[in-house]
């Protein structure tokens, strides 16, 4: 086992490291003007044009054919850099890779150069209002007619869903079978979605409500087989566990890093209880890095993407969570009264970073997957 | 030996059960744009502001637990009043032996000014007093915006009774609240004591009662909800995962109003770990209840994560009133060298 790239590897990251130099500097200009959304959406078209997306796709579907090791080149270099997040996140984290294991010849050429361009931005609309965890009891309703499906229902939670053209559809095609049999798989538009904005608790509007009433959807944008949409989903939700750490783990090395730099400046590098605190977080944040090494490695040595996405999103969270609450817990009341000196990052890092236990499967739920299916300890949901 | 409520304790506690009753609709309303309700404000400073002050001070009687109940009760529902903010200043004031003229506390609010950036929570502090006049400035004070008086601590553990200069409201996490940076320039103090530790003891502890009802409240949220809300075909309430984390946060907030009750009952007999008891409930008072409301956030799922949900107002006023008069991490270490102190005193 290595940890350090081959000649090849080395060569590509050397012409990352190039790449993102020249570029990051320009947009960080165009970024002091424009908000979060223009640059995410600028960032994806530098990062199109250049053609860094879709490293490990297709070639034939606008990917470059390489592997999943070269993205993960890519994204630490990223991250190293503080670089943004692409605004079609969704699409390329959840939407291109289920599409791929998936899709027909004709839903790939179809859609998937699309996302790379962010000419179609995608969101996932799982969640519905009654059903979370127990995801698989779903009730938006598709019934067959002419040429398609109407659907109907309403979804939740959903990232992006502002921003998207596209939606990752989960609904019920049979009822009367059991609950994990009747969904299909649905790519649908959401020009007819009524899509409402709904405010989190930092005040930003990140995720929507989807009213979903009588839209038509048609046949070919059934993803995989009708009824089997849970074998679908289960790659888009096994791809997002090991997704999100691996590329929001920029989050938890920016906290860390701004952290450090805080308690040099506040003199506090002697206190032995701050060194502790530091060194038990840049552990955890190497562990995330590292992690990510090992199961990137695996999989572009042939294994199944599985179980371990759950480990790393749970570290993850926790890392971000604990590096923000002690962030506020250093800077006393200066620093809870958001806004204050430009300190408002914390107090909001803190509040967004609640959501990281919830979001993509809750901590709960990661920790029964690792129970039983590492564990082989006995399930207790139905 | 008889730790249980008295009666007249148990008449406060169902007074202010009573006054704390619509607390989390006001709470709500208050966010949509309100303004500030007028109950249970309004009663509080009529018939409780003297609460816990002797009656040959000119305040009503009672004990310091009477107070912190009081607090406790109306926080559990995060009931918007200033009444604490105020209270908390006048027990201040009283804590460090400044007379208080019942008169002028009853005409408008006031503020207790005690942190400084970069400063530890009980001093030593760069406000200066010299010719009785008063100059410096004090960050996150709570309703320092609407205050006409301020009980302002110093340095050389002095302490007085100001009006500040000038007042800028700062943003605040805690929507329900406010905060504001208090200028003083040459502020004529009013009256001075140097017993300023006196009048934080009590500040500080009644800060943590506060917190116990916040953490209380946030159990009890995430409670109820764990009841109602189903998956899989059952109360999540009924999966370990999520009742195991309510109780945990639930002997938090136990071990929390313990430590406050006894910390309050020694300050008010003189005791002499009085002080050891004040950090050892406002350590463990900031750290349940900044654990309950997260825990409380997280039994929610995506609901949580939304602003008309009622646990971010939790967890919002816990994580700045733990900032208050020094953090879980502070109280802490004051503690362990108390601890070390009383040893090697011994030994
Ligand atoms: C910021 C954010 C962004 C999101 N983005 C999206 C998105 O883009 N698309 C999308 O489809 N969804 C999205 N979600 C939704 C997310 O996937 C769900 O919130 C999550 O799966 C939990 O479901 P729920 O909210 O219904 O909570 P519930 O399932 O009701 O859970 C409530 C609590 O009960 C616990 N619980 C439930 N069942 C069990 C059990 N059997 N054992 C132990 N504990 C249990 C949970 O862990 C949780 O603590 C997002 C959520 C957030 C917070």
């Amino acid at each position: 086992m290595h940890f350090d790239d081959t000649r090849e590897q080395a060569n590509f990251r050397k012409r990352v490291i190039s790449w993102l130099e020249e570029t990051l500097p320009g947009l960080r200009k165009v970024g002091k003007e424009s908000s979060e959304e223009e640059l995410s959406r600028h960032w994806q078209k530098l990062m199109h044009d250049g053609g860094w997306l879709g490293l490990a796709w297709p070639k034939e579907f606008g990917g470059q054919g390489l592997s999943a090791i070269e993205e993960a080149i890519f994204n630490e270099e990223c991250v190293r850099r503080d670089a943004p997040i692409p605004i079609n996140l969704l699409g390329i984290l959840l939407g291109g890779p289920t599409i791929i294991v998936h899709g027909t010849d004709a839903q790939k050429k179809r859609y998937l150069p699309k996302i790379l361009s962010a000419d179609e931005i995608w969101c996932q609309g799982f969640s519905e209002p009654g059903n979370g965890s127990d995801l698989a009891g779903l009730r938006t309703r598709a019934e067959k007619t002419e040429g398609g499906w109407r659907i109907s229902g309403q979804k939740v939670w959903t990232s992006s869903g502002h921003l998207a053209h596209k939606c990752l559809l989960l609904a019920r095609t049979d009822p009367s079978a059991s609950k994990h049999r009747g969904i299909t798989y649905f790519l649908a538009d959401t020009s007819a979605f009524d899509i409402r904005p709904l405010r989190m608790i930092n005040g930003e509007a990140e995720f929507n409500e989807m009213f979903i009433d009588d839209v038509f959807v048609a046949d070919e944008d059934v993803l995989g087989e009708v009824n089997g949409g849970w074998q679908v989903a289960m790659t888009t939700l096994t791809v997002e566990r090991n997704s999100v750490a691996f590329n929001l783990q920029v989050w938890a090395r920016q906290a860390l890093d701004r952290l450090a730099a805080e308690v040099m400046e506040q003199g506090l590098a002697d206190d032995t209880y701050v060194l502790e605190r530091l060194g038990e977080f840049e552990a955890e944040v190497e562990a995330i890095r590292i992690g990510t090494i090992r199961s990137t490695s695996a999989l572009s040595a042939g294994s199944q993407a599985g179980v371990e996405g759950s480990t790393v999103k749970l570290q993850w969270a926790h890392a971000v969570q604990n590096i923000a609450r002690f962030a506020l817990e250093l800077g006393a009341i200066d620093l809870v009264l958001a806004g204050a000196e430009g300190s408002g990052y914390w107090i909001n890092r803190y509040l967004r970073a609640r959501g990281h236990s919830i979001e993509g499967g809750t901590d709960e739920i990661q920790k029964s997957i690792i129970a039983e299916r590492v564990l082989g300890l006995p399930r207790s949901r139905l | 030996m008889k730790a249980i409520l008295e009666e007249e304790q148990r008449l406060v506690v169902e007074v202010a059960e009573r006054m704390a009753g619509n607390g989390l609709q006001n709470a709500q309303r208050l966010l949509s744009g309100a303004p500030w309700p007028e109950y249970p404000d309004h009663d509080l400073m009529a018939n409780w502001q003297g609460l816990a002050i002797g009656e040959a001070d000119g305040g009503s009687g009672g004990r310091l637990v009477d107070l912190a109940l009081l607090i406790r009760t109306l926080s559990i529902r995060l009931t918007p009043c200033r009444y604490i903010d105020h209270v908390i200043a006048l027990q201040a004031a009283f804590g460090a032996g400044l007379p208080i003229d019942f008169k002028v506390a009853d005409e408008g609010q006031w503020c207790l000014a005690v942190a400084e950036p970069r400063t530890p929570p009980f001093g030593p502090f760069a406000c200066r007093l010299s010719n009785n006049r008063i100059d410096g400035t004090k960050t996150g004070v709570p309703f320092g915006n609407r205050a006409e008086i301020a009980i302002i601590a110093l340095e050389d553990n002095r302490i007085a009774l100001a009006k500040p200069s000038e007042s800028i409201l700062s943003d605040s996490a805690d929507p329900l609240a406010e905060y504001a940076c208090l200028t003083f320039n040459g502020s004529a103090a009013e009256h001075v004591s140097d017993n300023a530790n006196g009048g934080l003891l009590r500040a500080t502890v009644l800060i943590a009662a506060e917190l116990c009802g916040v953490a209380q409240g946030a159990v009890d949220n995430g409670s109820a909800y764990a009841k109602e809300r189903a998956q899989f075909g059952q109360p999540i309430g009924s999966y370990q995962g999520v009742a195991h984390q309510l109780a945990e946060a639930q002997v938090a907030t136990e071990t929390a109003w313990s430590l406050t009750l006894y910390a309050c009952w020694a300050i008010d007999s003189g005791n002499s770990d009085a002080q050891k008891a004040v950090h050892a409930a406002k350590a463990k008072a900031s750290e349940a209840a900044v654990f309950s409301s997260e825990r409380a956030l997280q039994v929610h799922g995506g609901i949580g994560m939304t602003w008309e949900s009622t646990p971010h107002l939790y967890l919002k006023r816990a994580i700045t009133r733990a900032a208050v008069l020094g953090g879980t991490h502070w109280h802490r270490q004051q503690l362990g060298s108390a601890l070390l102190s009383k040893i090697s005193s011994v030994s």
